[in-house]
């Protein structure tokens, strides 16, 4: 076994070349010299949090509506909604919703918000559509909106951002096992390359454990939404909150397993955004308790 | 197997459904690599719903044998522990949702919201699903694991038990690649020993492995001593003795006699690395051949 043909191990995680591990599982040996190089990147993500968003397990819609709007406003630095998506895309595109469907799903009520502001916007409602399956969707689509729901996945260690265009693939499962570092790559392709004018995360109420099956004993009230342009970075700050939730529920470090990779191959190999908390600047704005971050 | 048709209040919605393991993907796309890596072999879930409540999702995995319906619930011992039936069948609970193994029988059974109604519901739902099983001890492989190793007190309530690489790598990272060869035909156990003092010490791994048979052991060590251990110049255990190697996180051991190979990880020292693989394979010596 050369060194090129050797696979990443754990050892590689910890030792001095961890920081380009995600490099090396990709692209072997070569790949190391490609993160190296990669210019510095400067993102912004946007979390808005209301402890009133949820009450016994139901959103409040008008909560959630005030929170969307004022995620926009910030996401874009626009001083309405309306010129927030307008800034993002143009009524003219085809927007395709891409929530997480099944198995601690996006709420339906954030759908709703979103699919409401687009059109308040000026988006004509026959052109937001849902988008999420196979690669059929989003070639039918000229602007996507990522709307992925917080959780952790026992397979790819997170599952939310960059995992939730798994089956635009048309083959999921083949990123289920060592290639899930590659998740990055679909965002690259032909079909999904430059669609993607915002992700907003669902992080009402999220899984830190055992996903994508739902745990409620690793599910809380966050009562968050998560957003930006750079889906990398927003995967970054989501990863961040799940690690932390994860270190309070056992009162010592309890890294996810297996780690993902994936967050940083998106970053080094496919170019997709920054994965380094130190380009990340975080705008968190309303309920502060257990923020878990920042 | 039969569902109950009501229970109470609750009433079956509809007929169970029924996945078998090819059409596991489009059931739960994700989770399903779980339950093929504990050899399940069909599901059939069903809802229970009752007037002002939300529903309840039952699920019941029938996997290739108790050892695998055990090594499901290993996966995580949290939760309140409780008994099911008057055969007492094993599960856990907690915020509405139950795990329970009992025979060759996984079953999962989640309320929507969690209420005295739908606790209630959700534990007479999972006991009439493990009806007729009996519960089965933990598999050899668990049992015959030294309960300390100079001193280190094996932790049941993080011992997993598991036949592959992925559910290895969702609870102790080694390689994406399946460098240690695990398949549904091996059997392993992962168990962490403490120290019982202070509390939060380091723990050190047992990584317990069945070979089907020698030769595949054999294959099995070298290809992990390759890809984990590349400075041992392809050296693999030799015969009554333990290939340690001093890593980034601690001393690793790896020791195989005939079919069986135990792994130390995180070690504070040799001589503790050397002592867990061989205390190790002198409790699997106990063990008989392969009993699928």
């Amino acid at each position: 076994m050369t060194d090129s043909t050797r696979p990443i191990t754990r050892r590689d995680m910890i030792s001095d070349v961890a920081a380009a591990t995600a490099a090396l599982a990709v692209l072997g040996p070569s790949g190391l010299a490609r993160a190296a190089e990669r210019p510095a990147r400067r993102a912004s993500v946007t979390l808005v949090r209301d402890a009133a968003a949820l009450s016994g397990g139901q959103v409040d819609v008008a909560v959630l509506k005030r929170m969307l709007e004022e995620t926009l406003r910030a996401v874009t630095g626009k001083p309405t909604a309306k010129e927030a998506w307008l800034s993002l895309l143009s009524p003219t595109d085809v927007v395709g919703l891409v929530p997480t469907d099944h198995l601690n799903p996006t709420h339906e009520e954030v759908i709703a918000a979103v699919r409401a502001s687009l059109v308040d916007a000026g988006v004509p409602a026959e052109r937001v559509v849902l988008a999420q399956g196979g690669p059929d969707r989003p070639k039918a689509c000229t602007a996507l909106i990522g709307l992925p729901a917080l959780k952790a996945h026992w397979l790819t260690g997170i599952g939310t951002v960059l995992k939730n265009y798994i089956m635009f693939t048309g083959q999921p499962s083949a990123y289920h096992r060592a290639d899930n570092v590659k998740l990055g790559e679909i965002w690259n392709a032909p079909h999904v390359k430059g669609k993607t004018r915002l992700v907003l995360v669902d992080a009402l109420r999220p899984l830190c454990d055992k996903g994508p099956q739902p745990d409620p004993r690793y599910m809380w009230t966050y009562g968050g939404l998560i957003a930006g342009t750079d889906p990398v970075a927003v995967e970054t700050i989501a990863l961040s909150i799940i690690t932390a939730k994860r270190t309070a529920l056992r009162g010592e470090p309890w890294p996810l397993s297996p780690p993902p990779l994936c967050v940083q191959a998106a970053d080094e190999v496919y170019g997709l955004g920054t994965s380094r908390v130190s380009e990340i600047t975080l705008d968190a704005r309303g309920w502060t308790q257990d923020l878990l971050v920042g | 197997m039969t569902w109950p048709a009501s229970l109470g209040d609750w009433k079956r919605a509809a007929e169970p459904r029924r996945i078998a393991a090819d059409g596991i993907f489009e059931y739960m796309d994700g989770a399903g690599e779980l339950y093929l890596a504990y050899r399940f072999d069909h599901l059939e879930a069903a809802e229970f719903s009752s007037p002002g409540e939300e529903p309840i999702l039952a699920e019941v995995y029938l996997t290739g044998s108790t050892d695998d319906a055990w090594g499901l619930l290993s996966q995580d011992w949290g939760g309140e522990p409780v008994r099911l039936g008057d055969a007492g069948c094993r599960g856990l609970y907690g915020g509405g949702l139950l795990r329970a193994a009992c025979g060759t029988r996984f079953v999962r059974v989640l309320a929507a919201r969690e209420t005295d109604s739908a606790r209630a519901a959700v534990l007479r739902i999972g006991e009439a699903l493990l009806s007729g099983q009996k519960p089965a001890p933990p598999p050899a492989l668990v049992s015959a694991l030294p309960a300390t190793l100079a001193g280190w007190v094996r932790r049941p309530d993080r011992t997993v038990f598991l036949r592959s690489e992925l559910v290895l790598n969702s609870v102790y990272y080694l390689s994406a690649d399946n460098i240690l060869s695990l398949d549904a035909r091996t059997e392993a156990v992962l168990a962490p020993y403490a120290l019982p003092a202070p509390p939060g010490s380091p723990t050190v791994l047992l990584l317990a492995i069945a070979y089907p048979d020698v030769a595949t052991a054999e294959k099995a060590l070298a290809r992990f001593v390759a890809a984990y251990l590349p400075e041992q110049g392809g050296k693999t255990p030799a015969a009554g003795g333990a290939l340690a190697a001093r890593v980034e996180d601690g001393w690793l051991a790896v020791e195989r006699a005939e079919r069986h190979a135990v792994l130390a990880f995180r070690c504070p020292n040799e001589a503790l690395a050397r002592q867990a693989t061989a205390e190790g394979l002198r409790a699997l010596r106990t063990l008989e051949a392969p009993h699928d």
